[in-house]
């Protein structure tokens, strides 16, 4: 295990997310960042796997600014535009999370529906499937 | 799938029979797929074309599923999570909401 540095901590992290979610025409759900977040705590137990995860999801959003209309791939059948791109959490080359998001129709900016751990039950998936079943998101 | 099943129990070659046309033409023939060793080291495999052909072939099918595995669950939350988004460019006082909600759903609240 790595120990965590500075620059690589929890804290530091999600700072640097919450950075990115405050850009200019990145528009978001309140309760699904905060879910999707604490998800992707539960996802990856070691600080700095937690770290370099949500670095990675911020990273992710600043390349779906950069280019919504062809980053990630369109979603089939999915109308209204919604894509999906896969990344990875750290140095793995294997691409473990995903971000869902679309243009938004009348400006340059991104909707951000959701990010989280591709397969680690739990995670946004699991709570999209209990969300069909729980109480109204907040925002 | 017995594409990537494993090797038979004398598909073996060496280094330097690998170098042999004719002991490698007729292993290969045998077996399609050869474990290549350094004395007792495993150093690589050694499989013919169409071995090639049909492990490519496979894992082009793998990724086809994955992609509509990946599409019908990104579908499932669309359907879920869309209907009833609002979506807000954050301020920072809905960051210290997110926070305090993120604190609390990993505190278990």
């Amino acid at each position: 295990m790595t120990e965590a540095t500075d620059s690589n901590t929890p804290a530091h992290a999600i700072k640097a997310l919450y950075r990115a979610l405050r850009l200019p025409n990145v528009w978001v759900v309140k309760s699904y960042v905060a879910q999707d977040l604490a998800n992707l705590r539960r996802a990856f137990p070691l600080d700095n796997e937690f770290a370099g995860a949500v670095l990675a999801v911020a990273k992710e959003l600043l390349f779906a600014l950069r280019a919504p209309a062809v980053h990630g791939t369109p979603i089939t059948y999915a109308l209204d535009g919604w894509r999906r791109s896969r990344f990875a959490s750290g140095r793995s080359p294997v691409s473990d999370l995903r971000l869902i998001f679309r243009k938004r129709a009348y400006d340059s900016g991104i909707e951000v529906l959701a990010f989280g751990h591709r397969e680690i039950p739990d995670t946004v998936y699991h709570t999209a499937a209990q969300r069909n079943t729980g109480p109204r998101p907040k925002n | 799938m017995a594409v990537l099943d494993g090797f038979a129990l004398d598909a073996d070659i060496t280094l330097s029979e690998l170098r042999q046309e004719d002991v490698l033409d007729a292993r290969l023939r045998t077996f399609h797929r050869l474990r290549l060793r350094r004395r007792n080291e495993l150093v690589g495999v050694v499989v013919d074309a169409e071995s090639w052909r049909q492990i490519e072939a496979y894992v082009r099918q793998l990724e086809e599923r994955i992609e509509h595995l990946e599409d019908a669950t990104a579908r499932a939350v669309i359907t879920s999570r869309a209907p009833d988004a609002t979506f807000v460019e954050l301020t920072a006082n809905d960051i210290a909401d997110i926070d305090r909600e993120y604190q609390a759903l990993v505190r278990g609240d």
